[in-house]
């Protein structure tokens, strides 16, 4: 059965039936409609913007954006970000669609944390980027109608949504906090943690084994 | 006659006397002579790890990867990286190059400072950044020989490195200090430069302009 949620369609074949159940198994009701909402923000986006999206690798991108913060698909020894790339990518390829393709994906979950470089890629790249931004960081709701803002928030509600997914990238990357270094990550680690030391860029220069 | 430095054939062709032009008259000699390294020593460890780039891409990767630290050269506000990148691909194109080599040069630079995302990439782009970690971070120096890295500092000496490259940093980001955010460049100009707040991801969130 056809999906549509706010004029954006679900697309109706097998592969997206099986992210959006691998995901379903996975996430909590907080990831799930979180990343729902980005594929649809991201969709509504790329649309307003022109951009010809290729809508499965769009979905998948935005369905296995945060898999990394779960306890079946998140690691303790790579940046979170990774962990959803290289299970998004294993799961095109099972699934034939090209190498191209998956790279396109995993590079859409590795930068979405990553300032500006996505906006300048593949548009199934800046899709997820575009959809995080609206839903984690409300950058430019005013691009998306309010009819379009109650259809998404209807089907995928976001109760306390600040607070617990904050609290989700707390608990995914507290037991490897190395992995947070040089990105928006540590930030959240140093909010929970009082005694978080954030590593420091110039301190790793400094301390580095060169002696000048 | 091509040159040979601590075992690494330095390509010439019409791109790289390019790169070493713009190089030359865009940038410091502190920054030239790291880009020269980085070229040597991303080359080296590859070899190690036995990858294989193209000579001739990593070479304008690894001269072209700070030229975004260096204003004016783009009215656009966007991260160094992504102004650097934005130098090379225009180079590459300008040189022949193919939109696909253009591409893995724009990411190499636009990548080179985010943690633990191009060493998973291509051969290029992750030996920029394996150059990059060994002369800026010092990463990897013990896996070379003491004379491989010695005839390479001789030939670029890096002189008050450290304390120039930071310098370099504090200059190259005077008139864009927002697009630090979320980036290790956040961590030098928090210690540098007076009055600078460093923006959080928690307080991005938080703040929003979503209700909850």
């Amino acid at each position: 059965m056809q999906e549509i949620i706010a004029d954006i369609e679900v697309p109706d074949t097998s592969l997206v039936r099986k992210a959006t159940a691998l995901v379903r198994a996975a996430a909590d009701d907080l990831l799930f409609d979180h990343s729902r909402r980005v594929f649809l923000w991201g969709s509504l986006k790329s649309r307003k913007r022109g951009l010809d999206l290729d809508p499965e690798l769009a979905y998948v991108g935005a369905m296995f954006h945060d898999l990394g913060l779960t306890a079946t698909y998140g690691t303790r020894t790579r940046r979170f970000e990774i962990d959803g790339a290289e299970t998004a990518r294993s799961f095109l390829l099972e699934r034939g669609r090209s190498a191209a393709d998956a790279e396109k994906v995993w590079l859409a979950i590795a930068l979405h944390t990553t300032p500006e470089v996505p906006h300048a890629l593949a548009p199934e790249v800046a899709v997820v980027t575009l959809g995080v931004e609206t839903d984690v960081l409300g950058l430019e709701l005013d691009q998306i109608t309010p009819a379009e803002r109650a259809a998404v928030l209807a089907a995928h509600p976001r109760p306390d949504f600040k607070n617990r997914i904050l609290r989700a990238f707390n608990d995914a990357m507290k037991d490897r906090p190395g992995t947070t270094f040089g990105t928006m990550n540590d930030d959240v680690l140093a909010h929970f943690d009082p005694d978080f030391a954030r590593t420091d860029f110039v301190d790793v220069i400094r301390a580095n084994a060169w002696p000048e | 006659m091509s040159t040979t430095i601590a075992g690494v054939e330095v390509p010439e062709t019409a791109a790289t006397a390019a790169a070493t032009a713009f190089a030359l008259e865009h940038t410091s000699q502190l920054i030239y002579d790291h880009s020269r390294r980085v070229f040597l020593f991303g080359s080296l460890r590859a070899a190690q790890l036995g990858l294989r780039p193209d000579p001739e891409l990593l070479y304008v990767a690894s001269l072209m990867h700070d030229t975004g630290l260096f204003t004016p050269y783009s009215r656009e506000i966007q991260r160094f990286e992504v102004d650097g990148a934005d130098h090379a691909r225009a180079l590459l194109l300008q040189n022949g190059f193919d939109t696909t080599a253009a591409d893995v040069v724009w990411k190499a630079i636009a990548l080179h400072t985010s943690p633990g995302i191009p060493s998973r990439m291509g051969p290029e782009i992750a030996a920029t950044t394996y150059g990059v970690l060994l002369d800026a971070l010092g990463i990897g120096l013990d896996d070379l020989d003491a004379a491989v890295v010695d005839e390479v500092v001789a030939t670029h000496p890096r002189g008050d490195f450290k304390k120039g490259f930071l310098q370099a940093f504090v200059d190259g980001l005077a008139d864009r200090p927002d697009t630090a955010y979320g980036t290790i460049n956040a961590d030098v100009l928090a210690r540098f430069v007076p009055g600078y707040q460093r923006g959080s991801m928690v307080d991005r969130v938080l703040g929003s302009a979503w209700v909850a």
